[in-house]
């Protein structure tokens, strides 16, 4: 595979879970494809390697650039610059083999995202990364409670693979296009 | 010429801080400046004077596009699209005032509606795992005044919650901790080196998903029982370290964030928390605060707390009884299932903290958002109606995190016209009262009979 192609495993989840809004979501397949990719990675031998891509867990966490942006207005650059980010550790630039401030190509048993992976802004530790709360990071976290209500913002499994030619889209337009609603613009920000 | 008004109650997180000072203009419209809040409680209140405030409901239209409409229109479409509905969620609360959730409660009682706080996706599990155990906690003043030792579990105060380690937790100079600082010992445990943990004594790093271990190891190690080598990444010799000083300190105090309640465990790891707490008292005295985000959404399930008993995901969609199951009757749950056929958004921002696949079921049903500006709730809602900003523009009662509560104050004019939550509930009540009248129904269950009928 070449850099800035997905993996077959983003065309399943983009074709045959994600497109069809109606169809309620299979629930349990958070886990189901968390060892799904644990298998894969066994099978490339490589650590959490899994084709141009890596495995990692990621949790989602508020940050006070990302409160300021939330004050400052959801279609704000600032809040776009805040959210759109995923803070990767450099063990895992050098295995992902992508500079710092490329875009990447986030996959979960949820769905997939275009963000831009930049150095750890609080401390990290290989195969652990970190995306601010906001609508780019909903896209990926899964929707399981376990019964109490609360979905998986932290330590889900993600597949990051280098999309250095893939665009960010902005929040209402990102939201938009995920719900399956066209995008007009709005006089308000536009 | 501006006026100063002073010991302003910031509206931003949990921590309420009440010592804001803030200059406003002579005509009393304008904010000119906002002295001793944080970066983020500073934005929050010189923002308000922004251009592209909405001022008027906006209806979207079949082609995508917005309309203004009149508040009437607003309400009217609002009661008749709540009444509608089989089964609607009323879903956020949290920043509002408590005024204004005891009226949409009402509203929510008459048209059987599911009430939902954002305890749902940050604290909920807390809250379980509070009704299971029970909760050794203090408030605020207490932490000030007497706490040695401060435990920061998955919580990030510096970036969540930016004033509360100067005012209560770490810093400030209280009557049996003259020392400040100097006297306290300051604890860390999460799975990133956050900039909390940056000025802590200890820091100790977990593995991501293992603090219900971390916490039963710790307990294993009070009882002076044998533990491995390493628990969670964390050394035997470590934990005892921790052990050491927490049973050294008089008053200790542990505050938990979404690191313990959004991670694998969740209820299960505050059970652990509060019982480590609990171990604790044995040798020392000490508590337990939840690290709440929202400014009110600890009010939110206060309210909900006094009127139905639970203090989130409360289900009256049977009218006569309050039900209360997690898992069933929580907002993810209830849209990822597709069992909610309308939505209200009330002062939260669903569509952008909730997972996609919920906030996809919600674009897909009618939706009215109250909201004071522009977000991704609105973006994708039927209706955006707009509101007084609450400790901004209208005042009223708030909760802080440790649930006492604060009531807070009017700054300036809200613009002209726009309505406060409360008043638009107040409306919309009036409104479900009129249409229910009109159609000779006693209830919600009555109506929609009345409606199927219409149609046949």
């Amino acid at each position: 595979m070449t850099a800035g192609t997905p993996s077959p495993l983003v065309n399943l989840f983009e074709k045959e879970d994600f497109e069809d809004w109606s169809k309620p979501h299979l629930v349990g397949a958070t886990t189901e494809y968390s060892s799904l990719l644990a298998l894969q990675a066994k099978k490339e031998g490589g650590e959490r390697k899994y084709g141009n891509g890596i495995i990692v867990s990621v949790v989602t966490c508020t940050e006070i650039k990302q409160g300021v942006a939330i004050e400052t207005g959801k279609t704000s650059q600032a809040y776009f610059d805040a959210c759109s980010v995923i803070e990767l550790d450099d063990e895992d630039f050098k295995t992902l083999g992508i500079n710092k401030n490329t875009n990447v190509r986030v996959t979960s048993a949820a769905g997939t995202v275009v963000l831009k992976a930049i150095g750890a802004r609080q401390g990290l530790y290989p195969g652990l990364a970190h995306i601010p709360m906001g609508p780019w990071a909903n896209i990926v976290v899964p929707s399981y409670t376990y019964s109490t209500g609360e979905p998986c913002f932290c330590g889900f499994d993600c597949l990051i693979e280098p999309a250095p030619e893939a665009k960010i889209e902005s929040a209402v337009k990102l939201m938009h296009e995920k719900c399956g609603l066209e995008y007009v613009g709005d006089p308000h920000y536009d | 010429m501006t006026k100063c008004i002073k010991n302003v109650i910031c509206t931003f997180c949990g921590t309420l801080c009440d010592d804001l000072e803030v200059d406003v203009s002579d005509d009393g419209k304008r904010i000119e400046q906002v002295r001793n809040a944080c970066a983020i409680g500073a934005e929050k209140y010189l923002h308000v004077g922004n251009p592209g405030r909405v001022v008027v409901p906006r209806m979207r239209q079949a082609d995508g596009t917005y309309k203004d409409v009149s508040y009437d229109e607003a309400i009217d479409f609002t009661a008749k699209t709540l009444l509608k509905a089989k089964k609607p969620l009323m879903y956020g609360w949290s920043s509002t005032n408590c005024e204004a959730i005891a009226e949409g409660n009402v509203l929510a009682e008459k048209i059987g509606g599911v009430v939902d706080n954002c305890a749902t996706v940050c604290h909920g599990s807390s809250l379980l795992a509070i009704q299971d155990t029970g909760v050794p906690s203090c408030t605020l003043g207490e932490v000030k005044n007497r706490a040695d030792r401060i435990i920061f579990w998955g919580c990030n105060p510096a970036h969540a919650h930016p004033r509360h380690m100067s005012r209560y937790s770490i810093f400030p100079r209280g009557f049996f901790s003259a020392k400040g600082q100097k006297g306290r010992k300051i604890i860390c445990v999460d799975c990133r080196e956050t900039d909390t943990a940056k000025v802590a004594d200890h820091f100790v790093r977990i593995k991501q998903s293992y603090d219900y271990e971390v916490f039963d190891a710790l307990r294993t190690l009070l009882r002076g029982e044998e533990i491995p080598d390493e628990v969670g990444g964390v050394p035997r010799e470590k934990l005892q370290e921790l052990i050491d000083i927490c049973k050294g300190g008089r008053f200790v105090t542990l505050f938990f964030g979404m690191g313990l309640t959004h991670t694998l465990g969740r209820n299960h790891n505050i059970d652990a928390g509060i019982n480590f707490i609990r171990d604790l008292n044995d040798y020392t005295k000490a508590t337990l605060i939840a690290m709440r985000g929202h400014y009110n959404v600890t009010g939110a399930g206060q309210v909900l707390g006094w009127q139905y008993g639970y203090p989130f995901a409360c289900d009256l969609s049977r009218l006569t009884t309050a039900r209360h199951n997690p898992g069933e009757t929580t907002s993810v749950d209830l849209l990822v299932r597709h069992e909610v056929d309308a939505c209200m958004v009330i002062a939260s921002d669903l569509a952008a903290h909730f997972p996609f696949e919920a906030t996809r079921r919600m674009a897909h049903i009618p939706t009215i958002t109250l909201d004071p500006h522009i977000c991704m709730s609105t973006e994708l809602s039927d209706l955006h109606i707009p509101v007084a900003i609450v400790g901004v523009e209208v005042g009223g009662c708030c909760y802080r995190m440790d649930n006492v509560p604060i009531d807070t104050r009017k700054v300036i004019d809200a613009p002209e016209g726009v309505l406060t939550d409360e008043e638009v509930f107040q409306r919309i009540n009036k409104r479900v009262d009129e249409l229910l009248a009109e159609a000779g129904c006693k209830d919600a269950a009555e109506y929609l009979e009345y409606l199927e009928k219409q149609e046949a």
